[in-house]
């Protein structure tokens, strides 16, 4: 017995030799980007610069449709995506002038560029989507990575939002909307602003729960930091929050025009129903930010 | 006699059984545990002042290098300022740094020529800090290459107020350079991705590592600056920031290149001030950790464990000794008591500072596994680091009971990557 136990001991220190030698034997050297800076803006401007830097690079095949290399080799219309029947060109990335509306329940496998206002129908499913104006999503609208404005960003209800949303403007959210990162100047449920709050508090908050329930509207100056819970009802915070658990907000005001702030969790419930306004970037765990 | 030998065996045999036992919950917590959500992914426009201070005793070959990575880092240059503490330098790196000042005035540089007093990375720190006007201290050696965004990722820990200091990843630089600095990142590799990580994730404690990362300044002054004759000032921070009631946090994103040391002799003396600080920590802190009321049951577990990481290598060479002298006293039979030594030895300390699952979780989480496949050569490592480890517990010693306190050895750098 005692031997049979040894036997495995010793056993146990080649397994994980043999796992390498099954996972691969690719001998990248580990590699840091030295010019990586945190950009919520990074996915739309990385594919506008790849759009800019092929388009006199690529292979005309007809007046509407080139060939280029982007991460790899893809096919690139350049119209109005409401003229073209994307069911035919869905695999393709498109780079559309002017205002543009996509039908109900389009599905794209590729990028879209829109230089103006995009409409996109009720239902569609989109890979990625960037515009240098406004966008406007329907009900249901599916964004699978990321979606990145110029302008505002306007959702309809129960919309799923990859795991990038970026605009330079307003995010205006809807009831069930789901989401992993949004960056918006606010992300908001509505436009109404919390009104001068009565009583100001000048502290940070730390601990394993941080409940704050106010009857009349708060100022919090502070960063708000917890373990486990953070719900906040009826405050205005000129500071981050941040819980390694799970984030409730109701009437809730985060940043101003003037400074910007992070609201991260695992989870993060934002109520639908209520005034939330967020100044800033708004981080939960893959499709674990709900609208609700 | 013969009851104490077996006794020592018995207690080697927990011993590396709770190593042994902690080395798998950090694997396990990195493949499939819950991930804490890193600090470093607040973004804000309030960002606190930060000083970064770097200390050069000899730094011509480096000096240029590191300085131009942080003139060109992603933070407010009203709220930014370089720190540069010459340490009685020989050769021309007060030279490169007063030409490099003069080039770069856009950055609030300062700098400190360190020519009377002693020597060494604590008293230049404690010299930095009283000209450092950044609430946030980031400390850099002068071999490390910071990328642009690396101190806004550490600074932005400080959002949180029961975090006194952070420590980033450190990822060798030269590690294609010989089987020494392919066995370094190996243990970089364990070290960091898992053990850190790990320790972060569990709510243990993580440990700030001296460069690459930073601390309060207002703490740190206020608790009495750097201790002078502690060769491991950064593990001496960590333990007094706990006991203080205060968190050290591992950012595993905040990634910065370091060079490694290319040949052995500069390993060894690199290990054996290491050993000998560290130890010189464990004496000073071990009782203060037990009764320290600011730390939890599971966090006095790790914090013992890991003050004692530079003891359980003597641990081992006396055990070793103790099976040899039971064997020969006709008392062991070994495979009665040796066969989960075998185990233990081999799977807990098999490369010492990072044991070799945590490699391989490391090297996968990577997405470079082949580079573990050299994993069977730091059994040898394990031997060389031990030589060493026993020297610095021997100065440490020296030093607890003499009160004759070693001189910090600076280790040699190549400036060819």
């Amino acid at each position: 017995m005692k031997e049979v136990i040894l036997l495995l001991g010793v056993s146990l220190l080649f397994i994980p030799i043999f796992l390498t030698l099954i996972l691969g034997f690719r001998n990248n050297s580990l590699s840091i980007d030295m010019e990586y800076v945190k950009d919520p803006f990074y996915f739309g401007n990385s594919f506008r610069k790849k759009i800019s830097d092929v388009i006199f690079s690529s292979t005309i095949i007809n007046k509407n449709l080139v060939k280029a290399k982007l991460s790899r080799e893809e096919l690139i219309v350049f119209g109005k995506i409401n003229f073209i029947n994307s069911v035919v060109y869905r695999n393709c990335v498109y780079v559309s002038f002017g205002e543009n509306h996509i039908r109900k329940g389009t599905y794209f496998e590729k990028e879209i560029l829109s230089t103006g206002n995009l409409y996109i129908g009720e239902d569609s499913v989109l890979r990625a989507v960037a515009s240098n104006a406004d966008i406007f999503l329907g009900k249901g609208v599916h964004i699978v990575r990321w979606i990145d404005a110029q302008g505002s960003i306007q959702l309809g209800e129960d919309c799923i939002l990859g795991i990038s949303s970026a605009s330079k403007k307003e995010i205006k959210l809807a009831k069930g909307v789901r989401f992993t990162r949004l960056f918006g100047f606010p992300v908001c449920t509505n436009k109404n602003r919390i009104k001068n709050p009565s009583r100001e508090i000048r502290e940070n908050r730390y601990g394993k729960e941080v409940v704050i329930h106010a009857d009349e509207s708060l100022l919090i100056v502070g960063d708000i930091f917890a373990d486990e819970k953070i719900e906040l009802k009826n405050v205005k915070v000129i500071g981050n929050i941040f819980c390694h658990g799970d984030v409730y907000l109701e009437n809730v005001e985060v940043g101003d025009e003037n400074s910007y702030f992070s609201v991260i969790g695992n989870k993060v419930f934002i109520s639908g129903n209520s005034n939330v306004s967020i100044f800033g970037y708004i981080q939960a765990g893959y499709l674990k930010g709900f609208v609700v | 006699m013969i009851l104490a030998l077996k006794f020592y065996m018995f207690f080697c045999i927990v011993l590396f059984g709770i190593y042994i036992v902690r080395h798998f919950v950090f694997t396990g917590n990195r493949l499939l545990g819950k991930q804490k959500i890193s600090y470093g992914d607040i973004l804000t426009s309030e960002l606190p002042t930060v000083s970064v201070l770097v200390p050069m005793h000899n730094e011509e070959k480096v000096a240029e290098k590191l300085l131009n990575r942080l003139v060109k880092v992603n933070y407010p240059k009203d709220k930014y300022e370089i720190v540069v503490i010459n340490d009685h330098s020989t050769d021309k790196t007060g030279e490169i740094i007063e030409t490099f000042k003069k080039e770069n005035p856009e950055i609030s540089i300062k700098v400190m020529h360190r020519t009377t007093g002693n020597r060494g990375k604590p008293v230049a720190l404690n010299d930095g800090l009283k000209i450092a006007s950044g609430e946030i201290v980031v400390v850099f050696d002068a071999d490390y290459l910071p990328s642009k965004d690396l101190i806004r990722n550490l600074v932005v820990n400080f959002k949180n107020p029961k975090v006194g200091a952070v420590m980033g990843r450190v990822i060798p630089v030269n590690s294609g350079k010989n089987i020494l600095t392919k066995l370094l990142e190996l243990e970089r590799i364990g070290g960091y991705q898992v053990d850190q990580q790990a320790r972060y994730n569990l709510h243990l404690i993580p440990q700030y590592g001296g460069t690459v990362g930073g601390f309060r300044k207002n703490l740190v002054v206020k608790t009495g600056g750097f201790k002078e004759n502690i060769l491991a000032e950064d593990t001496e921070l960590t333990f007094r920031l706990y006991v203080n009631g205060y968190e050290v946090v591992y950012s595993n994103r905040a990634e910065c290149y370091e060079e490694s040391p290319e040949d052995w002799s500069v390993r060894g003396r690199q290990i054996r001030r290491w050993s000998t600080g560290h130890n010189q920590v464990m004496f000073s802190y071990i009782f203060k950790l037990l009764t320290s009321k600011h730390l939890s049951f599971f966090q006095k577990v790790d914090g013992i464990l890991l003050l004692m990481v530079y003891l359980v290598p003597v641990f081992l060479f006396l055990g070793i000794l103790d099976a040899v002298a039971l064997f020969f006293l006709g008392e062991a039979n070994i495979l009665t008591y040796s066969y989960f030594w075998v185990i233990s030895m081999m799977i807990g300390t098999f490369g010492n500072f990072a044991p070799f699952y945590q490699v391989v979780a490391g090297a996968i989480l990577d997405d470079s596994p082949a580079k573990a496949k050299l994993l069977p050569l730091l059994f040898f490592n394990f031997f060389f680091n031990t030589f060493y480890i026993l020297l610095g517990f021997k100065d440490a010693l020296i030093g607890l009971v003499k009160k004759h306190y070693p001189i910090w050895d600076k280790t040699q750098r190549y400036g060819d990557t």
